[in-house]
């Protein structure tokens, strides 16, 4: 993997990591794969998390990618996950699924690499 | 999902609405002005000194300022075509930001180098240009350091050009990360980031130039005649980003409630989240409210207060709306009152620059917007001397230092009843 590409992957690694923890995650499970031309990231744990909560995940991960501010601004998704961070993580995957059952989250996210 | 500008997806419509806007400008340069006397004051805006505050007004005339502002958006729009990239909320702002500062110290001459540096810098990384827009054209803040060497330092033009432009290049290829880099500093409180690294090369650039003998202070060319002209010019802009926006939301503005309830924080980017519609609405809200401000206070219009009015329009795409911008506003706008003669254009840029930390407001509230505004009212002119003016996002470059200083401080209060539960709990516990 890329050393940019490792270093973005570990960015949202750590940031979802951070969620979890400021929710509430006494026991969080973290599956990181990096495949050949993408990286697979599933988390999940135990949270208090709302319905709310929920669907703004799912509306911030729904977003287009934009690739084109990958470079200037995923660094600020390092810092926790409030405000436009989730937005900003949205625009840095390509495909995901959230599902909340019995107060356990489990997020899945996955990152194509950058095509030039 | 992906969004690409070569399939005609939803983003690359405001490409033709800011080149049309960019046809505009140049035809009503033409009408109201000689061709003769448009070459001529454009040759004087490109080819001489433009640190703060050089109103381009004042050095080629109203409608070659125009032709500048024009040419300068007409070239970034070159560049985001051939470099295939999206109009998204960053990529507008620059637009409207660039061609508002070519009323004041942006030009092609010192736009061009710099985005070649940063078209280098993509080979060098091995980075898509598109990824570097705004480094490329906000990077223009800097571009009066091109200027000064070519043409203020008294060097032979067979020394100077070269020297200059090579300049321009070198800067170019260290913006991209070094405004990564500067971004962590204010967390991305401060919209104008670039303005803040500019600051900092200005800053270096300055103190090698002082070592070596050569002065570099702000000069103050400035030309209010043409205050009724650039009224309209302004309310035609923002008035044609209101319409644009309606057209496109055809007049369903449902989701600006919820474009006003983002704190602004870098990246808000605002045609992504809301759409375009909803985005060149709040554009041009956001003009309208710094226009409105400058006739209450009964300010000047000339090349340096238009610049402010378009950049606090252009970020009505990427941060700015008018719940976290109004509190920061009036905050820089009581300071000024108690501290500064207010209605010059020493005291109304910096009051429309200050809305750089505007979500400072959108993420604590308006007290804490107004603290700011205020805050960078006292930093902003004495930031100025450390770079001689020529970093034109100077107001970029305080509100860099005032979020900075301002966050963390608001984080440890705001966070501190609960620690203070917290640490009695422990304590609690420990004893039993």
């Amino acid at each position: 993997m890329h050393r940019r590409e490792s270093q973005k992957t570990s960015n949202i690694v750590r940031a979802l990591c951070q969620y979890f923890l400021l929710r509430g995650g006494c026991e969080t499970h973290i599956l990181v794969q990096p495949y050949e031309d993408c990286s697979l990231i599933e988390i999940s744990g135990k949270v208090n998390v709302s319905e709310q909560e929920i669907q703004e995940i799912e509306q911030a991960f729904n977003q287009a990618k934009t690739s084109e501010m990958e470079f200037y601004y995923d660094d600020l998704i390092s810092t926790d996950l409030q405000d436009n961070e989730l937005n900003l993580l949205g625009q840095m995957i390509d495909d995901h699924s959230v599902t909340f059952a019995d107060g356990l989250l489990k997020i899945v996210v996955k990152r194509y690499y950058r095509e030039d | 999902m992906t969004i690409d500008i070569e399939n005609d997806k939803p983003l690359a419509k405001p490409f033709n609405f800011f080149l049309l806007l960019s046809l505009a400008l140049i035809a009503s340069a033409f009408i109201l002005t000689k061709p003769a006397d448009l070459f001529a004051g454009f040759v004087r805006i490109n080819f001489g000194i433009s640190h703060l505050f050089t109103d381009y007004v004042a050095v080629g005339g109203f409608g070659a300022t125009l032709v500048n502002a024009s040419l300068v958006m007409l070239f970034e729009l070159l560049v985001i075509r051939l470099s295939k990239a999206n109009m998204t909320g960053p990529s507008m702002a620059a637009l409207l930001m660039t061609a508002g500062f070519a009323f004041f110290g942006t030009s092609l001459f010192n736009l061009i180098p710099i985005v070649i540096g940063v078209y280098l810098y993509s080979q060098i990384e091995n980075l898509p240009m598109r990824s570097l827009l705004i480094q490329a054209f906000m990077g223009s803040a800097i571009g009066p350091l091109i200027n000064f060497i070519t043409f203020g330092m008294g060097l032979s033009p067979a020394i100077g050009y070269p020297l200059g432009i090579l300049s321009g290049v070198l800067i170019g290829a260290i913006i991209p990360p070094l405004s990564s880099a500067f971004l962590r500093f204010h967390q991305g409180y401060n919209l104008y980031n670039i303005g803040f690294t500019a600051g900092v090369i200005g800053l270096i650039a300055v103190s090698v130039f002082r070592l070596f003998g050569f002065e570099v202070n702000a000069v103050r060319i400035i030309d209010e005649q043409y205050h009724n002209a650039l009224i309209i010019v302004v309310t035609a802009i923002f008035l044609s980003l209101i319409v644009y926006g309606l057209i496109l939301t055809k007049g369903n503005l449902k989701e600006y409630p919820k474009l006003m309830a983002n704190s602004g924080r870098l990246l808000s980017d605002f045609p992504v989240l809301f759409g375009h519609g909803i985005s060149f609405f709040n554009m041009g809200v956001m003009g309208f409210i710094s226009l409105i401000l400058v006739l209450i206070l009964k300010g000047p219009l000339n090349g340096p207060v238009v610049g402010a009015m378009l950049t606090v329009a252009g970020f009505g795409a990427l941060g700015k709306h008018p719940k976290n911008t109004i509190p920061v506003l009036l905050g820089s706008t009581l300071a000024c009152w108690l501290h500064k003669d207010l209605p010059t254009t020493d005291a109304i840029v910096p009051i429309l620059f200050g809305t750089t930390i505007a979500p400072l407001a959108g993420r604590y509230g308006p007290l804490v917007g107004l603290l700011g505004g205020y805050l960078h009212i006292a930093v902003v002119g004495n930031v100025l001397p450390l770079h001689g003016g020529l970093n034109l996002y100077n107001n970029g470059f305080s509100g860099g230092f005032v979020a900075a200083f301002l966050v963390p401080i608001i984080e440890a209060l705001r966070t501190l009843p609960e620690r203070m539960k917290s640490n009695a709990q422990t304590r609690i516990s420990k004893d039993e």
